[in-house]
Order: structure tokens, then C-alpha cells, then sequence
């Protein structure tokens, strides 16, 4: 859901250093960036915003980021929300499997990060535009 | 490689992991392929051990436009000291300045207001620079801004986790001594400890290069000689002992000295693969018998290496025209000098020469002349056995036939009792002898031939006008 214009992206992450640079590029990048620090408020703030992406750690408290994705994917009011798995574990093909719509290993690299945040929103639009939402 | 790919992890280690290369092919197989990327790692050594080189050398690799590589100075070395004498060296180009390679000094700003002013130039510089390298140099200095225990874990927890976060490879450059490891957190949270030393002798400094800590990896331990040439730091790894390749056999080939009579103890001459001792006192033929066998290689098509510490080239050339040959041609044909000083020999950078002209080329017949200007040269005689051995293996695996030469004090093998280990360390030994009491007598006895019936007699031979020859 666009704010001011701008595609919100919600990530979940708790390591300040890695939340504090991870807005600061989507911010630069043009992105509107909110913040939850463990898996169940996430899903709660999910509810609430509407995000057009959301970028989750595994590792994160309550619910971890893959039953997170999970939860997102399965609720029909959250149809089409992009969910990205940004972690330090290679846990590419559990991503899969949880239903992401992409996975990243950290360490951040701004540029790898941005290209894919941009292009996880294009396949979305396009998707939309046709009136595939899977 | 460019920035891009080293962000894009292409470079990867033996572990599959990817790896930030050193710029410095030697050092990064000692890392067993480079440093861990997106890491912390501690470069410590005392003044002048040549830290600094090091590090400029790897951020000139690495770095891009697009990703520089940032090169900060703090308390305990001034930048202009740092720029000045880095142009000094090959891989220096000062096109890349404030592009590629960006200087920065923050000693006015850590006096003024702390260390968390590098934490806050690190954090802007992430945002605004892209860095894929930094390196700080000294960070042990940081120590000096009087904090206590706490605050520098604060500051430590603060600088760890932004470095952790991003996408970028950290240098710290100390003077830290050994007690440093246990009282500094840095050396908690580094990925990696390399260490440079010097170690004064009589007339020459022994540089090494050592890796304490790699997480994740393995490495080679020890000590790997270095020095410093216009191209930067130029490594020496220790040699360690070969695993047998399956491939290896023992080779049953007999090759002949190119000693005539020689070969007739020798139960028809040495194995191919083999090592031999030639044992003698000073005057007793080594040289002589060493080179025949050599120049008997060439003339059989087999290349040869001449690794010789005492003549000088002249002095060679001299006495292979005395044999009948013509230096220039059995140069042409496969035989290669290597003449060093023993004065100024580093054992590690001599036996680098002869493993890589061994690696590089079909050579076939090796002669160290003499293993004892070797000895004399080691700072530590366990390291240079295990050298030595290590490069015996390596002969061995590769079929090179060797021939070492040592000279003792008399006739007796007392002179090999100082140090029995060369002679376990060959397959065969030969001990020569010569007295001029009334006339001049010379002798050879073939002591130990491993795998032969050899002749156990002292035999007479005789060294004239055409070379060495058994009576």
C-alpha cells in the first residue's frame, strides 16, 4: 500500500545495526520503511499497514521468520504481500519452501538489496496487472 | 579481480566460503585462499615489520570506484608518513587516489571527542561511501584514549556490530604484543589474527609471517619467511611434508652418476627418485662428483638444477670447462646454476627458488652443494630438518634424484654424528676421504644404499684432467 506514493516495506530484524542501515538505503532508495523487532508483531503490524514487501531475519523472536512468511502467505486478507527472507542462514530452500518470494544472505549489500526489493515490486505490479496474485 | 566480483563472493577459499585475496598469492594460500569476506581481522606486529605494506598491498587488489577501499589513520601513524612511503612501492598508482583508494586521518578527531568518533565516521562513511575494504591503522592506538574496561566493550560491541552488519572486509593494524590477545576484546571478535615479525641474527634480520586465528578455515601454521621488495611483501610458505599422490610409485629406474666406476658400488647406479648424501672433508671431491653427475644428466636429456653456496658462478663455469664441457651449451641443453651468498641466505627464499624452478620445470636431477652453508644459515636447525625433509619428499613424490653434499671435519663419520639426521633423511651415502701423508691418496665407500646390494669396500678413485673416476 503506497505512503505519500512511497511502497512501504516492514522489516523484521532485530540487530540495531543491520535495522539501522537497512532503512537508511530503502529510505535513500525511495522506499517508506517501518520497523518490528520479533515475528509476532510483525504479523500484527502486517495486518494493520498493508505493506507491499516485507523483509524478515530467520532469527527473530516469538515467531521466526519463516513461520512468519508462512502465517503472511496463508492469510487471505494479506493476499500478495512479498515476502523477502534476509538472513544470516542459508536457509535458501527452506525460504522456499515457507512460500517466500525471494532470499537474500546477509551481510547487507545496498545495491544487491535495492535490486531486489525493486524487482520483488515490478513482478508484483505485473502480477497484479494480469490478476495473478499467487 | 574488481570490487564487484569480491561483493558478489566469486572469489571463494578451499572451504568454498568467499574470500577477500590478499593481492599476494603466497599469503592467501597460507589463508587457504584469502581472508574471510565480510570480516574483522587483526594484522599486529611491532614497528618496522611491515604491517602497513601489507595491508596498502591488499587494498591496491581490491579495490573499485565503485567500492573503495578506505585507509584510515588514527593516533600512532601519521597519514603523510603512510602516503609518503607507499609510493615507493610497484603496485602503487597514485591515479586511484581519493577514487579507489581513499586516505583519511581521524587522529584530530579521536583526541578531540574519543573512540566513538570512529565508530561514527565508520557508520557514515558505510552509508555514503560503499567501502568493500577498510583498514585502520593502528588500531591498537585506540586503547591510548584512556577508556575504561567498560566503555571500550561498549565501543567494541558499537564498532563489531556495524562492521558485522554491512558488507565489508576490516583491517585493524597494531603493534600488539602477545599478552595483547588475552587483554584486548578486539582479538575476541576477529575472524582472523595474522602476525608479522622480525627476528634480528648476527648480520641480517629474519622476517615471518604467522597465522594465529582463522575462523571457519584451515591454514597453514607456522612460520613462513618474508622480506620486503619494491613489489611488496614476497612470502616464502614453510614447506610442509607432500601427501603421497596416488599416482606415486617408487620408481625402479637406476640412473647413472656419470662417475665412472661409480656406478659399479652402486649396484648400477642410484634410483631414480633417490636422495644421496656425499659426505667429505673439504678438498675431497664433493664439488667434483656433484657436478659430473649433473652435467651426466644434461647429457642424457635428464635437466638439472646446480644449487651451489661457495664457487661463484665464474668460479662454476670454471670448473665445469675443467670437466670437458662447455658452460654456455650445457646451459642451453637443461643445467640451471643457482648460486646464492651464504652470507646473505635465507633458507626459506632459496629452497622457495629450487621448489618453484622444481615445480615449473621438467627437471630431473637436483644437487645442493652444500646442505651445511644451509645449516649455517638456519636460525633454527629443527625448522631446517623439517625443511629439508619436507623438500626431500617433495623430490621424491616429483622423481627428482638429488644429491646433497655436506663437508665434515675428518675421515671419520663423527662429523655426520653432530647431525645424524641428514643421514636418515637420504636414501643413500657416500662418504669420500683423502690424506696427502706421503702420497696423495683418495678413497669412496658407498656406507648405506637403501633397497641394494652395493659394494660395502673403500674403493680408491682419483680425480684428474677428464673428472672424478673410481679405481
Amino acid at each position: 500500500m503506497p505512503k505519500g506514493g512511497r511502497a512501504i516495506i516492514l522489516v523484521v530484524e532485530r540487530d540495531p545495526h543491520v535495522r539501522d542501515l537497512e532503512a537508511y538505503f530503502l529510505n535513500e532508495a525511495g522506499f517508506a520503511v517501518e520497523f518490528a523487532a520479533d515475528g509476532a508483531a510483525a504479523l500484527e503490524q502486517a495486518q494493520k499497514i498493508r505493506p507491499d514487501i516485507i523483509i524478515t531475519e530467520v532469527l527473530v523472536p516469538k515467531m521466526d521468520g519463516l513461520s512468519l512468511c508462512r502465517r503472511i502467505k496463508s492469510d487471505p486478507n494479506l493476499l500478495g504481500t512479498v515476502v523477502l527472507i534476509f538472513s544470516i542462514l542459508a536457509v535458501q530452500s527452506r525460504a522456499k519452501e515457507a512460500g517466500a518470494d525471494a532470499f537474500l544472505m546477509k551481510p547487507l549489500a545496498e545495491q544487491r538489496l535495492v535490486d531486489t526489493v525493486r524487482q520483488l515490486l515490478d513482478t508484483r505490479r505485473t502480477s497484479a496487472s494480469t490478476g495473478d496474485t499467487a | 579481480m574488481t570490487k564487484d566480483r569480491l561483493r558478489d563472493s566469486n572469489e571463494r577459499g578451499q572451504d568454498g566460503h568467499p574470500r577477500v585475496q590478499s593481492g599476494n598469492p603466497q599469503a592467501d594460500d597460507i589463508l587457504g585462499g584469502g581472508f574471510p569476506s565480510n570480516s574483522i581481522n587483526i594484522v599486529m606486529g611491532q614497528p618496522g615489520t611491515g604491517k602497513t605494506i601489507f595491508a596498502e598491498q591488499l587494498l591496491f587488489h581490491n579495490a573499485s570506484s565503485e567500492h573503495p577501499s578506505l585507509y584510515v589513520t588514527t593516533l600512532s601513524e601519521p597519514l603523510s608518513k603512510v602516503v609518503t612511503y607507499v609510493q615507493r612501492f610497484s603496485f602503487f598508482d597514485a591515479d586511484r587516489l581519493n577514487g579507489d583508494i581513499q586516505y583519511e586521518d581521524l587522529g584530530s578527531a579521536l583526541s578531540e571527542t574519543g573512540p566513538n568518533a570512529l565508530v561514527d565516521w565508520l557508520d557514515e562513511a558505510i552509508k555514503t561511501r560503499s567501502p568493500s575494504i577498510i583498514v585502520i591503522d593502528s588500531f591498537r592506538a585506540i586503547h591510548d584514549l584512556a577508556m575504561s574496561g567498560d566503555e571500550m566493550r561498549r565501543f567494541m560491541s558499537r564498532f563489531a556490530g556495524l562492521l558485522s552488519a554491512y558488507n565489508v572486509t576490516a583491517f585493524l593494524l597494531g603493534e600488539y604484543t602477545q599478552d595483547d590477545i588475552r587483554r584486548y576484546p578486539e582479538f575476541a571478535v576477529a575472524d582472523s589474527i595474522v602476525e608479522l615479525a622480525r627476528q634480528p641474527l648476527s648480520t641480517r634480520d629474519e622476517r615471518y609471517f604467522r597465522v594465529l586465528k582463522l575462523r571457519g578455515s584451515g591454514y597453514r601454521e607456522g612460520q613462513h619467511a618474508f622480506r620486503i621488495t619494491n613489489d611488496g611483501i614476497e612470502l616464502y610458505p614453510r614447506l610442509v611434508t607432500p601427501r603421497v599422490p596416488e599416482k606415486y610409485e617408487t620408481l625402479g629406474e637406476r640412473l647413472p652418476t656419470g662417475v665412472p666406476g661409480l656406478d659399479d658400488l652402486m649396484d648400477g647406479g642410484v634410483f631414480a627418485g633417490s636422495t644421496t648424501l656425499l659426505l667429505g672433508m673439504t678438498g675431497s671431491g664433493k664439488t667434483t662428483i656433484a657436478l659430473q653427475f649433473a652435467l651426466e644428466g644434461v647429457k642424457r636429456g635428464e635437466p638439472a638444477i646446480f644449487v651451489n653456496f661457495q664457487e661463484n658462478p665464474a668460479q662454476l663455469r670454471r670448473a665445469i670447462t675443467g670437466l670437458g664441457a662447455d658452460p654456455d651449451d650445457v646451459q642451453a641443453r637443461g643445467l640451471k646454476l643457482i648460486y646464492a651468498n651464504p652470507v646473505e641466505l635465507q633458507i626459506d627464499s632459496i629452497v622457495g627458488d629450487i621448489f618453484k624452478a622444481i615445480e615449473s620445470g621438467e627437471v630431473r636431477r637436483l644437487v645442493i652443494d652444500a646442505i651445511g652453508d644451509i645449516a649455517t644459515a638456519a636460525s633454527d636447525v629443527q625448522r631446517l630438518h623439517d625443511y629439508l625433509y619436507s623438500l626431500i619428499q617433495h623430490f621424491a613424490v616429483r622423481g627428482v634424484t638429488t644429491i646433497l653434499t655436506l663437508e665434515v671435519g675428518d675421515e671419520s663419520l663423527h662429523g655426520l654424528g653432530q647431525d645424524p639426521r641428514f643421514s636418515y633423511m637420504s636414501d643413500n651415502l657416500i662418504q669420500l676421504a683423502w690424506s696427502a701423508k706421503k702420497v696423495e691418496k683418495r678413497t669412496i665407500r658407498v656406507v648405506k644404499m637403501r633397497g641394494s646390494a652395493h659394494e660395502h669396500g673403500m674403493r680408491q678413485f682419483e680425480i684428474d684432467e677428464s673428472g672424478a673416476q673410481v679405481k
